[in-house]
């Protein structure tokens, strides 16, 4: 799974997710990408297994680009615990993501087999999200 | 859009001068800028050259054909009421992330006799024999470069046929046909702009030695902070030793 090698603290503050994603809401390398239309914290599993239904579908063809990392750790206390006694433990990695974002990217195949690949990752995603093109048609 | 076809280059070259028309914005900051839209009007600014910053107002649906037909790499003639017709060039433009409406424009002035710089469009025809032959995959790793040219000599966007490419074999800047008389690369000739990589191939590792791989990767990653605290006390207790 996706996780960073090296961090400065061990555990972070959640944190707010308004507004838009000014950055990384274009395309940047591929043809192809998926957009983010709604806010959420994407999982380092998510992401995995959007990367795996991605590179299944378009078999040896085609190149991906994965735009966002999940680089913040949430934190969840074990069932069954009282309050108190300091933050729980790591559960997971997340990317944080916000409206506009492109969370995926892809060339060197034909927009509909983009299409139908980055169809499936979007069923991976927790959020509404958006087949976009280079040249602007969607 | 108004549009005024003028010939140039002894009347053998026909260029088009598209028009754009603009108002003197008076009202500044995010409020004033969020009414103009909401009019259907796009905050502008027009730069550069002789004149002072001005800023502008220009209608949304004019601006937006003037981005889908003509681009980025052509020479309007910005008409304001009240003003000399200036020659200027969209520098930039923002754009929604989410609904990809038109937020502002940059527009800059021009002087026909200056020479400028502008980044070109790459465009390549043809299927490359390493995808066609050997299954490769095609990559363009730059879409655009940067040249130097007077402004009635901008490319529109630079051609090129990729398909003798075959597999690790790459097309560069320097490769790319350009007018030397009109136009000089200012991009690095060595800048690869597409080339033709063989196919990626998803290794399946078989389930005992991904399970070996988990057990063997971190579950957590390194926190600097500790390493070195942990470093430092170490230092600390080699200098009691002594």
């Amino acid at each position: 799974m996706l996780m960073p090698k090296k961090v400065k603290y061990r555990k972070q503050q959640r944190g707010r997710r308004t507004g838009k994603a000014w950055r990384g809401s274009t395309l940047a390398f591929g043809e192809y990408g998926l957009k983010a239309l709604e806010n959420a914290w994407i999982t380092d599993r998510q992401i995995e297994a959007a990367r795996v239904a991605i590179t299944r579908f378009i078999k040896r063809s085609g190149k991906l680009w994965i735009r966002v990392f999940p680089d913040k750790p949430f934190t969840k206390k074990p069932a069954e615990t009282r309050m108190g006694k300091g933050k729980g433990a790591v559960e997971r990695w997340v990317a944080v993501v916000k409206p506009g974002r492109i969370l995926f990217e892809m060339a060197g195949i034909d927009q509909q087999t983009a299409r139908a690949a980055l169809d499936l990752a979007a069923h991976k995603m927790p959020i509404p999200t958006e087949f976009i093109t280079r040249d602007g048609g969607a | 859009m108004p549009r005024r076809r003028r010939c140039a280059g002894g009347g053998k070259e026909k260029e088009f001068i598209m028009v754009i028309e603009a108002n003197r914005r008076e009202e500044r900051g995010k409020n004033g800028a969020r009414r103009l839209r909401q009019a259907g009007r796009v905050p502008a600014v027009l730069y550069g050259g002789a004149g002072e910053p001005v800023a502008l107002a220009v209608d949304v649906h004019q601006a937006k054909q003037v981005l889908r037909t003509a681009g980025h790499n052509v020479i309007y003639e910005v008409q304001v009421e009240g003003a000399e017709p200036a020659r200027a060039m969209l520098k930039d433009w923002q754009l929604d992330p989410v609904r990809g409406d038109l937020l502002h424009l940059d527009l800059q002035r021009v002087a026909m006799d200056v020479r400028i710089r502008v980044r070109v469009s790459v465009q390549t025809t043809g299927e490359p024999v390493g995808v066609k032959v050997d299954g490769g995959v095609f990559e363009r790793v730059t879409r655009d470069i940067e040249v130097e040219c007077l402004p009635s000599d901008i490319p529109e966007e630079i051609v090129v046929d990729v398909s003798e490419l075959t597999i690790g074999k790459q097309l560069r800047a320097g490769d790319l046909p350009l007018d030397p008389a009109k136009v000089r690369l200012i991009t690095e000739p060595q800048r690869v702009i597409a080339h033709v990589i063989a196919p990626t191939k998803e290794e399946v590792p078989a389930p005992e030695a991904a399970a070996a791989a988990e057990a063997a990767a971190p579950a957590e990653p390194e926190v600097i902070k500790k390493v070195r605290k942990e470093a430092e006390e170490g230092e600390e207790g080699e200098g009691k030793g002594e």
